[in-house]
Formats: C-alpha cells, structure tokens, sequence
C-alpha cells in the first residue's frame, strides 16, 4: 500500500506512518507532506510519474492550507480521483469534519487514536473505494 | 489540593462563567481535561499518567515540581466561537524531551524544532480532546494550531483561569493550564 500523509506536525506524520506499519497494513511507500498545498503537489506529482497512491490522511487544521481546502482543491482539479482520503483530526465532534466528509473525505479517525482503530479505520476506507 | 485560580467575571454569561471554585461547570470541565489528558497518554503514549497537587506557595516541593518550575516550553491553543479562551501547555526541556521519546516510541536526539512539534501536538490532541467532551458546545467553537514558545507562559492574559493541572509520568511533570472568558 502506498500512501501520502498530510500534516503539519512532523511528529504526527511519523506516528501516522508507524501506526499503519504497525497494525499490518502492508504499508510500502509513505509520502509527507506538510500541508495541503505541498499534498496536492505530491498527488500531482503522482498522477504525471506514475506509481498511484492508494490512500490519503489528511489532518484538518493546517496552516497554509488546511484540509477541507486540500479536499476541494482535489476535487475541482480532478486530481487523483479514485484515491480515498482518510481524515485525522483532533477533536471528534469538529464541526468542519462534516464539510471534510461532503467535500469528498470517506473516513476519519480521532486522534489519540489505537493501532485497532487506525486499522479498522483504513481498512474501513479502502473498503469502501473498492 | 489542586489548583483552582479563580477571577470572578461577573458580566461574562453565567453559562460560560468561570465564577467559583464549585462551579459545576468548572468542575466537569476539569473532568474533562483529566479524562483527556489520561487518554492521550494511555492510547498514544503507552503509559499511565496522574494528577500531581501544585504545591502551596511557599512550601517545600518535591525535585519535580521544582525543576518543573523552571519549565520555558509552551504551547498554546486558542478557542475562539462559543468559548473564548487558552489551553496552555507547559513542560522543561527534559519533559518535552521525554514526551517526544514516547511519541515515537524510541528515544531520540531530537532537535529543538522536533521537541516543539510534539509539545505542540500535545497541546492539540489535549484541546481538542477536552473540546470534544463539551457535548453541544463544541459544534460552535474552533481551535487553533497550537503556537509554541519558548519562554513560561506567566498567566493567560485577558482570561480567567478555569484549572492548572501538573501531570506526572516517567519521572516528569506536564503543565495544563485551561483559561476562558
């Protein structure tokens, strides 16, 4: 599985992608980046060179560009249309993961989050963009 | 004893009045951080943590909270819509340090930079968690991303505070400072 984590937290983006090797998710490749611009760059860049994506997580609240932007932003531009984008956010009632969730998001996982529910979560998604 | 610093306010509305001490709101808002706090580091951490009383002022502290004292790594969150208001969180560097080895499960020549991040991301997942427990409120506040300093937070200037609460795990102590209009 190849995947692109987008945070702005550094530390984040490694707990992410330990998460996902941890709990078994056949993780292969992970890409970073640090905010919805540079995630949109890195779709870009994905879709022209080759080798998809399968997966997105994308936290909420960036600076930048935040992930509700970076959602739409995907979506106007057509960008990686079939690659699921998986949201983490802090707070589970955010009120701005329902406009995540219309603007194209299949999941979310609260953070601090479980190696189970990161992968019921992910499993959840992919299922789901089968 | 913990510590409850109170200003009264009392033209800011009842519901969202940090008055007293007891306070019914004051006190499920302290549950609530508490409850925040322990999930985070049982689920992210991998350990136990526990509410530490802060000293009186003047008394004899524990090595800890001494050293704690001397704490100048701050990361602050603001709520803005419905609450108006700060969640401070404060560590020394070897505490930050620590939180950063438990974060990422090894321990690590962490550069500042990395040390900051995680206090930082600590700061967010306690705001958001907390906020996250206020039920109907939490629909029409937002947070921020958190700001990180390194110099003590004095107080939350402009705010009442609601509760600081010393945290102790692996040896050191975390400083949580709730403070709302």
């Amino acid at each position: 599985m190849r995947v692109l984590i987008v945070d702005d937290s550094v530390v984040m983006r490694k707990i992410v992608e330990q998460a996902l090797r941890r709990a078994g998710l056949d993780l292969g490749e992970a890409l970073h980046a640090a905010n919805g611009v540079e995630g949109l760059a890195a779709l870009e860049k994905t879709s022209t060179e080759g080798g998809l994506l399968d997966l997105v997580l994308c936290d909420l609240h960036m600076p930048v560009m935040d992930g509700l932007d970076f959602l739409l932003e995907k979506r106007r531009r057509n960008l990686a249309p079939n690659v699921p984008v998986l949201m983490i956010t802090a707070e589970s009632g955010d009120p701005e993961l329902l406009k995540a969730m219309n603007a194209g998001a299949q999941g979310q996982l609260s953070k601090p989050f479980t190696l189970e529910q990161m992968q019921r979560s992910v499993t959840s998604v992919l299922h789901h963009a089968a | 004893m913990n510590t409850l610093d109170t200003a009264a306010r009392p033209d800011q509305p009842s519901a969202f009045n940090p008055a007293s001490a007891d306070d019914p709101d004051r006190t499920r808002w302290i549950a609530h951080l508490d409850e925040a706090v322990a999930e985070i580091f049982e689920t992210m951490l991998g350990q136990r943590s526990s509410v530490v009383d802060a000293p009186p002022p003047g008394a004899h502290t524990s090595a800890k909270i001494s050293a704690h004292i001397c704490a100048h790594i701050c990361a602050t969150i603001v709520f803005s819509g419905a609450l108006n208001g700060l969640c401070i969180v404060q560590a020394s560097p070897a505490t930050a340090d620590r939180l950063t080895d438990a974060l990422l499960g090894a321990e690590g020549d962490w550069d500042d930079e990395m040390i900051d991040d995680a206090l930082g991301e600590m700061c967010n997942m306690i705001a958001g968690g907390w906020k996250s427990r206020l039920g109907a409120l939490t629909a029409s506040c937002q947070i921020s991303v958190p700001e990180i300093s390194r110099q003590r937070a004095a107080h939350a200037s402009g705010h009442a505070t609601i509760a600081t609460r010393f945290y102790a795990f692996d040896g050191s102590v975390l400083e949580v400072t709730l403070a709302l209009n």
